[in-house]
């Protein structure tokens, strides 16, 4: 059974759908990478398989069941970390991950444990009770991974994770993410990042305008369309602009008086 | 005249707009209207016109509550055929003046943290070919221009209304002149001296103490500041009565109270001061040029260091308290705190009380409100004559029984508004993943922490200083009632409060906020007066507070049996509040 499945997913927040019939399954132990243009819907499609915001139309099953009939076990097995860092700036660190270790019941001691050890091992400790305000992207980034993996959940739903990421915090996370889908976790996984993709994901989905272009295994997706790379792959779906003479177009414009 | 020559005015202003140091005032201008710190986002934020008119609006209302006292129709009526403008409209004059001081520095205390540029406006003018200096200049124009537009608007009205208001029997031209003139004069300065005050005190802070320690004692020195300056508001009700015995009962202590200068400098100029007041107006001139250097000294430091500095203040991060802080919870878990949603979310809700600067400022305005009216009462209570010498004499007042009742309304008042504003909007996002929306302990988790407000107040204030005044009985008696009437007031203000604090969006706008003004007002009549007037009947006969058990209790139970009744759907957690619909549409198919 499927860890996560949308089914003909359509969201609607003006005549045009933001979202237009989104379908996949996510199977334990498989990595879905997300990916899209700015504005093909990847937020939007997040949001639904969060809980966050509701399908104008279709479904998304979690074990088999409709989310929205029980958001709270749904969530109580999901680890999810959003796109924008938004946190509260006046809380430390430690002091936010206490808040979410508390609001999902984790047991005291064991948070507390837990807590100190993944700080540590996201280089976080000296900056543990320093207030998130005066926190970079990248440790707000972290706090929000840490977060997400803090009950260890069976279901992971990345959105940029890596964004604002220094690179040996980035290579820990993309080894990471490997390694949860090795010990049987679902994780879908929206980015930009073509190549980190290409690497961590076993399947690939691609959107544009709201609609799936394409969903396949990631080696199957290069074979089919004929490319060496998935950022061939990519630009061959998704690209309506040649991207060299727009780089060119933008330098000419650089140099007008 | 050609339409060249008439378009060449108004492209030369949009030509002075777009030059770079009149564009970066415009930009510091708007900053510090809008708010520049990341904790602010969000939050509270009016536009610049609605700003504008709300403050001119104490001024414009006080001088149309004076239409009574100044029409000639209703001194006609009143039978009053001598009247002295200068004499009659001091006690008013020094009102306007304490306001005009009271809203600018209210203000100034509000703006606090955007009047001095920070790391964020550092990281993006620095990198700009911008010199420093000329930074500094914009900022510094933008908020002498600020401190110009505030001081005049916050008197625009009462300037013109109150001089027509007075004068309006006199037929000499003049005579409105001189008037409009100093009183003018006077309250702009008022107006200036009190903002100045606020950035002197800011600048001098930021500029001597170490960052981290300025972040943790701003929020305090705020909220002082607040309740300092409706302490003044307060004086209005009292000082007139000392001015004008100034000769007689002349007191240096009236030399600190800084309203006295501005209207002792409008008397003169008015040229009916005697010698103690007109030297008071001295004082107004040295005190304004005094606040005016000293702000603009301590801005330029405080400048220098927290704006050219900040680059290197990055690395510097403030901490929180530490874990010896969060672990001062534990025991709080273990006795009151059952569940994990109530620990969670009673730990936020008192770090956001304490640390976001908006909830502290406003739990302290409204702590300092009730600070006021309980002083006041306090006055009145120790300078009204004893009616008899019984032995119901030596029982306290009802007035003196209501000050811990005045103080725990407000208490209470302010968190749970205080609950109503959103900190951090958009990171509300791991509350409703985290939260079962069906929790039914909202309630429980608001009383609490409002509790833990209000137990402190009574077993440190209140039971010691009335046990101590009129003995045990007394002290124990009284701390219960007020006990009992303040969990009954929890009750009333969480009728259908649904929501964890500070994580829920207001709506727009209540069409219902005039009724709920209104309501306020009379629970703190019924509250405070009504409930101590039927306790000092009480402590005359003990048996008397057998009253009181079934009258608490059947309030009580009406409470929970509205509570009781309440559908699920209206007790269910929210993250938007929506305002009430004119119409409101039934799913009579929920019954099927």
């Amino acid at each position: 059974m499927p860890a996560l499945e949308a089914r003909n997913l359509i969201k609607c927040y003006t005549a045009v759908p933001a979202v237009n019939d989104v379908t996949f399954r996510l199977n334990p132990g498989e990595v879905l990478g997300c990916l899209g243009p700015n504005g093909s819907g990847k937020s939007t499609t997040v949001r639904m398989l969060t809980g966050l915001i509701e399908p104008t139309r279709g479904q998304v099953l979690a074990g088999g069941a409709n989310i929205q009939r029980d958001l709270v076990k749904y969530r109580e097995r999901l680890g999810y970390v959003p796109e924008e860092p938004e946190l509260y700036p006046f809380l430390s660190g430690w002091e936010y991950l206490d808040l979410v270790g508390t609001l999902r019941g984790l047991p005291r001691a064991a948070l507390e444990k837990k807590i100190d050890a993944m700080l540590e091992l996201f280089s976080l400790t000296p900056a543990q009770h320093a207030s998130i305000g005066s926190y970079s992207k990248g440790m707000r980034q972290r706090i929000l991974l840490i977060a997400a993996l803090l009950h260890d959940p069976d279901l992971f739903i990345f959105d940029e994770p890596l964004s604002g990421l220094d690179v040996t915090s980035a290579l820990i996370v993309k080894n990471l993410i490997k390694s949860l889908g090795e010990q049987g976790k679902a994780v879908f996984y929206c980015s930009h990042v073509l190549e980190v993709v290409e690497k961590v994901c076993s399947h690939v989905m691609i959107l544009r305008k709201g609609k799936v272009l394409a969903y396949a295994a990631t080696s199957e997706l290069q074979k089919a369309m004929g490319q060496s790379s998935l950022e061939g792959a990519f630009v061959h779906l998704v690209e309506e602009r040649d991207a060299v003479r727009t780089a060119h177009d933008i330098i000419d414009v650089m140099r007008t008086a | 005249m050609s339409p060249k020559a008439a378009e060449a005015p108004e492209q030369t202003t949009q030509r002075a707009a777009q030059k770079p140091f009149a564009r970066l005032v415009r930009h510091c201008v708007g900053r510090i209207l809008h708010g520049g710190n990341e904790s602010s986002e969000g939050e509270l934020d009016f536009g610049v016109g609605t700003m504008l008119a709300l403050l001119a609006m104490p001024g414009a209302f006080a001088t149309i509550f004076l239409l009574g006292k100044y029409g000639s129709l209703f001194r006609f009526l009143r039978g009053e055929t001598k009247f002295d403008a200068y004499a009659a409209s001091l006690p008013d004059e020094y009102f306007f003046i304490v306001l005009a001081m009271v809203v600018t520095g209210a203000v100034a205390v509000w703006k606090w943290d955007s009047l001095i540029p920070d790391r964020r406006d550092y990281s993006n003018l620095a990198p700009l070919p911008i010199s420093s200096r000329n930074i500094f200049l914009a900022n510094l124009t933008a908020v002498l221009l600020l401190a110009v537009v505030l001081a005049l608007d916050v008197n625009a009205a009462s300037s013109v209304l109150f001089p027509l208001m007075v004068c309006g029997s006199e037929s000499s031209f003049a005579y409105f002149g001189v008037f409009l003139g100093t009183h003018l004069l006077s309250v702009l300065l008022a107006s200036a001296f009190s903002f100045f005050v606020v950035l002197a005190i800011l600048g001098l802070l930021m500029a001597t103490l170490p960052y981290r320690v300025f972040r943790t004692c701003s929020v305090y020195v705020r909220c002082g500041m607040a309740i300092f300056l409706m302490a003044i508001l307060s004086t209005s009700f009292a000082m007139v009565e000392f001015v004008q015995n100034l000769p007689a009962a002349s007191r240096p202590l009236i030399k600190l109270v800084s309203p006295v200068w501005f209207l002792g400098l409008c008397q003169f100029l008015r040229g009916v001061a005697d010698p103690a007041l007109a030297s008071l107006g001295r004082l107004a001139v040295v005190g304004s040029a005094t606040a005016l250097i000293l702000a603009l000294g301590a801005y330029a430091l405080s400048y220098r260091r927290c704006f050219t500095q900040s680059a290197e203040a990055v690395a510097n991060l403030p901490s929180t308290g530490g874990v010896a802080g969060l672990r001062a919870f534990r025991w709080f878990d273990n006795l009151f705190l059952k569940t994990p949603f109530e620990r969670a979310c009673f730990r936020f809700s008192l770090k956001t009380l304490f640390r976001s600067e908006n909830h502290t400022l406003m739990v302290g305005g409204f702590a300092g409100l009730g600070i006021v009216l309980a002083s006041q009462t306090l006055f009145e209570a120790a300078t009204a004559a004893p009616t008899s010498s019984t032995g119901s004499s030596r029982l306290p007042s009802a007035d003196v029984l209501s000050i811990p009742l005045i103080l725990g309304y407000f208490l209470l008042l302010g968190v749970c508004f205080a609950f109503e504003i959103p900190v951090s909007l958009r990171a509300n996002w791991i509350f409703r993943l985290a939260v079962n929306p069906e929790t039914g302990e909202c309630v429980p988790l608001a009383r609490k922490i409002m509790l833990t407000f209000l137990i402190p107040f009574l077993a440190i204030a209140c039971l010691p200083v009335y046990s101590w005044r009129w003995g045990w009985w007394i002290g124990i008696t009284h701390t219960a009632i007020v006990g009992v009437l303040c969990l009954l007031l929890i009750e009333i203000l969480l009728m259908r409060f649904c929501k964890i604090p500070f994580t829920c969006a207001p709506p727009a706008f209540k069409s219902n906020a005039l009724v709920t003004v209104v309501l306020y007002f009379l629970g703190f009549a019924i509250f405070t007066s009504w409930m101590s007037t039927a306790e000092r009947w009480a402590l005359e006969d003990p048996l008397r507070y057998l009253v009181f058990v079934p009258a608490l209790a059947g309030t009580w139970l009406i409470l929970q049996r509205y509570r009781g009744e309440m559908t699920a759907l209206d007790s269910r957690l929210i993250f938007v509040q929506r305002p009430d619909t004119a119409v409101e549409v039934l799913d009579l198919t929920f019954r099927r």
